[in-house]
């Protein structure tokens, strides 16, 4: 038997029938997209340093501009929602119905700009990072300290951490992520979370002697991120919180209970 | 560009300044490797097409903030990757796979390698079809860094784990391929020395 060979074979002699195999396997046409990624290219440059390439308009309507977008987007939910929380940086609204729409991408950092070494993210934001003992140093960490009021001088400075997945740690859907901690200072808005009441919900947990909330079900978050306004979808169960002047938005795939043992590790 | 072909270093270094046509350069290079990783995900050659050329947008707009002495191979797989696992799970295509149609010793047009010829033609019907029925964990680590020959660095690098997570997890996807090729089901894997 066929099977009873294969099984047989030790690892290393596995691997190579495999790659054989890959060797030999009618694999689909590769499709030529090099002239449509042209045609996209031509019409955009690469961005350079933080912030979008808007050509010719002043800094501060740049931010006047991006703040306008941000409310848009932000605003249009509130107006149908049963529920808003404003919770230091981050926003939660809630809206009657199904989600209808929401966007694709899973938050896993790709598009977060450099990575930063966990000193860089501290210098760049003045935050003290706050790395929960329960996951350890992260696989990767981004910080900003991004424009996002009227005033040039209005900032909301934030450090992102990434934690990869692990036996412990299953991976947060649509990534290979186990863990994702947002920490966020000041109460200008730049992310909120948009949730719908018929296919999530939010509520208010204990954490440590404090409290928290614990959101479950698909939904959106957005977030002003390298000056620009994104859209993720989130499935896994978040946990959100404030100490003092900090928002706290932790990720994970975890129910409640593994969720809050690793924020009530936090230093 | 004339004479020397370009490196992929010196095309990023062009293109994080802008310039278009060593962006291109790199995707006629590197586009059938992430059209494959990407096919592995999505299972629809045109869900990966679509992802490729997602993929290579994404990575034109970051490249200013793209390291120019990081290789660039990995980072566009990784970038891939992800958009196939994006669009994979919003469409909810999970039909089944792929690998075992792929399987084309002894049928395609090309000569097998002289390892797959190792192989019987049952043989390899057999693996593939194994391969199919692994979790996805199990099976796109196998997949990317033997049926892609990817190096174990650059599957930790696409994957985004560490190298001993690649190790650790090749371990594991070659013993639960083991217990898929019992007959179906799961059997105890074969004491190794």
């Amino acid at each position: 038997m066929s099977a009873d060979r294969l099984r047989r074979l030790d690892d290393g002699a596995l691997a190579e029938a495999i790659r054989a195999t890959g060797a030999d396997l009618r694999w689909p046409a590769t499709p030529d997209v090099e002239p449509a990624v042209r045609r996209s290219v031509a019409r955009s440059r690469p961005r350079a340093g933080v912030g979008p390439v808007w050509p010719a308009l002043p800094r501060r309507r740049r931010l006047v501009v991006l703040l306008a977008a941000a409310l848009v987007l932000l605003g249009g939910a509130a107006l149908a929602a049963k529920l808003v929380l404003d919770l230091g940086a981050v926003t939660v609204t809630t809206i009657p119905g199904r989600p209808t729409g929401l966007p694709t991408d899973a938050i896993t950092g790709d598009d977060f700009g450099r990575p930063v070494s966990i000193k860089e993210a501290e210098r760049l934001t003045g935050l003290s990072a706050r790395i929960p003992a329960a996951l350890g140093p992260p696989a990767a960490v981004w910080a900003e300290q991004g424009p996002v009021g009227f005033d040039p001088g209005d900032t909301a400075p934030w450090i992102a951490m990434a934690w990869d997945t692990r036996d412990d740690l299953p991976p947060i859907a649509g990534t290979l992520r186990g863990a994702i901690l947002f920490q966020f200072r000041g109460e200008t808005d730049v992310a909120a979370k948009v949730l719908y009441a018929d296919a999530g919900s939010i509520r208010p947990v204990r954490l440590g002697t404090g409290h928290a909330f614990w959101i479950t079900g698909p939904h959106a978050f957005r977030a002003i991120v390298d000056g620009r306004l994104r859209e993720y979808r989130v499935d896994g169960g978040v946990l959100l919180w404030q100490e003092d002047d900090e928002t706290f938005r932790l990720e994970t795939a975890l129910p409640l209970a593994g969720a809050r043992a690793i924020a009530e590790t936090l230093p | 560009m004339e004479g020397r072909p370009l490196d992929d270093h010196e095309l990023v270094a062009r293109a994080r300044d802008g310039d278009a046509d060593a962006f291109s350069a790199l995707v006629a290079r590197h586009q059938q490797a992430a059209f494959r990783v990407a096919w592995l995900i999505a299972r629809d050659p045109g869900e990966a097409e679509d992802a490729v050329q997602e993929a290579f947008v994404k990575a034109w707009r970051a490249m200013p903030r793209f390291r120019a002495d990081a290789p660039f191979r990995p980072w566009i797989l990784r970038i891939a990757s992800n958009e196939a696992r994006n669009r994979a799970r919003s469409t909810r295509r999970r039909d089944a796979l792929a690998l075992r149609e792929a399987a084309a010793v002894g049928t395609g047009d090309a000569a097998p390698s002289p390892e797959a010829a190792a192989l019987s033609r049952d043989e390899t019907e057999t693996l593939t079809r194994a391969l199919d029925r692994l979790p996805e964990r199990d099976r796109i680590v196998i997949a990317y860094r033997w049926l892609l020959d990817l190096s174990e660095a650059e599957t930790a690098e696409i994957l985004g784990v560490r190298l001993g997570t690649v190790k650790s997890r090749l371990s594991r996807a070659l013993r639960r391929l083991r217990e898929e090729l019992g007959d179906g089901g799961p059997t105890e894997p074969e004491a190794r020395s």
